[in-house]
């Protein structure tokens, strides 16, 4: 009973914290309203005993994806975003696709396969299950590859960000490595004569 | 729960991960070395590039063997299929680099541009070894991050920053899709591997048909997307309009080789249980990707937004193999993804050679008397435009008429006679051009790039689309034996 | 007794938000990412749902690929869309237009 209110109370909230990141005029209260749903998933995570995920979801996401995404909102002074007509000249059109969608995705998320007796009598780990055991114990040997992969997409996320955002300025001074390095040693250093 | 004893035994066959293993390294060594370089020396970088992919070749022919063969708790396969796949990726990339010598040599960070494609190269090549979603996933991901940032690497141009900003939306939404789609699948079936999915799904029963569906479309839409087929082409003409050439070059070719090849397994490993299905839907989807290529490109004054919609049609050519979905079918595909790289890198190199100081050399115009002044790359972008235009004897007619057989043979006539038509009809803007080279007078002051290795490609690309054209039996054996692995 | 359909009715709501305020946002391009989020996290709330329902820990692990690959794409997400900003000094929706199309 106490699972089913938490569960009703998360999840109508992260779809509030949806409608108001789609809704809201002002770009920082759109980025507000996903803080507030991603709290809000991390709770249905934790009532799905996947806690290591929840808290990754709330260290990493709201800790870090959505500090870059505020930092680059101020960084890039958008102003109040002017809600323009197209908003409502479209409304109707997709308004009646996205229902059409919706009900088609309601339809397919309760039908009888995911009703089974098998699935239905699924309970809660016990204490001495250790969610984030079972995901190292899985995400280090049998899914090594994915996790090389994923350290390399990292590496060309970070070569890829500062590739197209750093810029030297002409009147800071930097470290030239290559010019270091292949420094000799008559560059720097003259016989005196005494 | 998973149940795991530790220790927990060694990969095995680690071998046959070789030339990624060759690729990941070199990408990073070229990146610390790149440090070191002095700027006039930066172009080492490239010839490194080119000697890598190279150097991966062979160990690629080394590793294969005739069968299939996986490694990394089967989550990693090599079979010629990949192989094969590999090899076209890495002619590609090597095709790349070369056009990117003297486009790229003035830009900001040229060590780093290298190192990308080296890096999206690897994506692709996870892709086309992925027996599951997850090596899957994480190698389109790979290679679509690094295609983002080369879309958009010339940063003052805003073209090319919005070019990549369109790429990128549109690209994160249709990995969206895929994922929702993925989702339901192993819903329904509990598991990545294409071939358990495959199974899962033959056994499930009729309750889960509408989830499989379902998770089937948006699976669909997520992949569709990534090899440009219309209603989700809408990115393409953008991107290739806004990307460096080199790039364009490079993603016109590369990605899709891996998109196609991925999309086959898909289709055959993982959903043969709606296949029926997915096959009333990839019909419609190929006839309308090869009206809108081939009548929207009619229209277009820029050779760049030209050749995007003449891929989009060459890639609705491609789909009607996966739609025959037999031997003949999937091998006539690859056979047509052959050509299509050479016709294609040979019609960018020139497209590269022309650019000038302040003027692209991308209108159609700039093309006007090209036959008066350098009569052999007229005649080779005449040979490389026939052969897209699929004028007989040489390659281009000959990737059209297998998958045309194929798709014939296998009922959809109707879908064949649609293609003719309009292959008939994109001939017009293949045409144009040659027109415009051979009957028109010098209108802009032609001044070349003079650089051996572009010239040596321009003539390979040429003489291979001309070889294949008169002897085109070859390619079709190594296509039909490279579909061990997949049937 | 919450089920697994009622998770996924949830995702299901937050994958059509995504969708739909990409396409009916009218704003500004930062939007439009932050609903590439909410679909990703649709995406993540079906996984994990799935993965405790059919006692599978591999739909956890794919959640935890999902997170990584979404951190790096934001990044060049924003890092691309700074560099738009730096030619075009605006990043609204309208604004994309220098390639007609």
């Amino acid at each position: 009973m106490l699972e089913a209110g938490f569960f009703y109370l998360f999840a109508a909230m992260s779809v509030i914290g949806g409608m108001g990141v789609v809704l809201a005029r002002n770009t920082m209260h759109s980025v507000m309203f996903l803080i507030f749903c991603f709290f809000n998933t991390a709770g249905l995570f934790f009532l799905l005993d996947a806690e290591f995920l929840g808290i990754i979801l709330i260290l990493i996401y709201v800790g870090a994806v959505m500090v870059l995404f505020m930092f680059v909102i101020m960084m890039l002074e958008v102003n109040k975003a002017k809600l323009k007509e197209g908003f409502l000249q479209y409304l109707p059109v997709g308004g009646v696709i996205a229902l059409i969608l919706l009900i088609e995705l309601i339809a397919a998320s309760s039908s009888g396969v995911f009703n089974t007796e098998t699935i239905a009598a699924v309970g809660h780990f016990g204490k001495d299950v250790n969610n984030t055991v079972e995901i190292g114990k899985v995400l280090y040997t049998q899914y090594l590859l994915g996790f090389e992969i994923a350290a390399i997409i990292l590496l060309v996320a970070l070569v890829g960000a500062i590739v197209l955002t750093l810029r030297t300025r002409k009147d800071a001074k930097y470290q030239n490595i290559s010019k270091q390095v292949n420094v000799r040693k008559e560059d720097r250093l003259r016989k005196v004569r005494m | 729960m998973a149940n795991v004893t530790f220790p927990f035994p060694y990969p095995q066959h680690l071998e046959l991960m070789l030339p990624e293993i060759i690729i990941a390294i070199m990408a990073m060594v070229l990146l610390i070395w790149d440090l070191f370089l002095g700027k006039d020396k930066k172009g080492w970088i490239a010839y490194a590039a080119i000697a890598t992919c190279v150097a991966t070749a062979f160990a690629t022919i080394q590793v294969t063997t005739g069968g299939a063969l996986t490694t990394f708790y089967g989550y990693f396969v090599l079979d010629p299929f990949a192989s094969f796949s590999k090899l076209l990726m890495l002619l590609a990339t090597v095709f790349a680099v070369i056009l990117s010598l003297d486009y790229m040599k003035d830009e900001e960070n040229v060590g780093e541009y290298y190192c990308l494609i080296l890096f999206a190269l690897l994506g692709m090549m996870l892709m086309v070894s992925a027996n599951n979603f997850v090596t899957m996933y994480l190698g389109l991901e790979l290679m679509a991050l690094s295609v983002y940032v080369l879309v958009g690497y010339q940063r003052d141009v805003l073209r090319s920053s919005e070019a990549a900003l369109k790429y990128f939306i549109l690209g994160a939404l249709s990995s969206g899709m895929l994922l929702y789609g993925i989702t339901f699948l192993y819903g329904v079936t509990a598991s990545f591997g294409f071939d358990a999915i495959g199974a899962g799904l033959v056994n499930a029963n009729n309750s889960a048909h509408g989830v499989v569906m379902l998770g089937m479309v948006f699976v669909l839409a997520g992949l569709v997307f990534k090899v440009s087929i219309a209603p989700f082409h809408m990115w393409t003409p953008d991107t290739y309009e806004g990307a460096p050439t080199p790039v364009t070059a490079f993603i016109s070719v590369a990605p899709k080789v891996a998109g196609f090849v991925v999309f086959m397994r898909v289709l055959h490993d993982a959903l043969p249980a709606v296949q029926a299905d997915y096959t009333m839907i990839l019909v419609v989807l190929a006839a309308l990707t090869i009206v809108v290529g081939n009548v929207a490109a009619i229209a277009q004054r820029n050779i760049k937004r030209m050749l995007a919609y003449s891929t989009i049609g060459h890639v609705g050519f491609v789909l009607m193999g996966l739609i025959a979905a037999n031997e003949a079918g999937y091998a006539g595909s690859l056979v047509y993804l052959t050509v299509y790289l050479f016709m294609n890198m040979g019609v960018f190199a020139i497209i590269v050679l022309m650019r000038r100081d302040g003027i692209q050399g991308e209108l159609l115009d700039d093309f006007a008397g090209l036959s008066k002044v350098r009569p052999g790359y007229a005649l080779a972008m005449g040979l490389l435009l026939f052969s897209l235009a699929g004028i007989p004897f040489l390659a281009g007619f000959w990737a059209k008429y297998v998958v045309f057989m194929a798709a014939i043979e296998t009922g959809h006539l109707y879908l064949a006679l649609l293609a003719i038509v309009f292959s008939v009809v994109g001939c017009f803007y293949y045409l144009r051009v040659i027109k415009y080279m051979y009957f028109d007078d010098v209108r802009i002051e032609f001044n070349f790039i003079e650089s051996i290795p572009m010239k040596m490609t321009v003539v390979v690309t040429a003489l291979a689309v001309t070889a294949i054209g008169l002897y085109p039996d070859p390619v079709m054996a190594i296509c039909k034996q490279a579909l061990v692995g997949l049937i | 007794m919450i089920g697994l359909s009622d998770y996924l009715i949830v995702a299901a709501c937050l994958f059509l938000l995504g969708v739909i305020g990409l396409f009916l946002n009218r704003k500004n391009v930062i939007t439009i990412l932050m609903c590439i989020e909410l679909i990703l996290l649709a995406v993540n709330i079906n996984f994990v749902a799935f993965s405790h329902y059919l006692q599978d820990i591999s739909g956890q692990i794919f959640v935890f690929f999902v997170l990584t690959v979404a951190a790096s794409e934001v990044a060049v997400g924003l890092a691309i869309l700074v560099a738009f900003y730096r030619t075009r000094r605006s990043i609204d929706v309208e604004d994309i237009n220098s390639l007609q199309g």
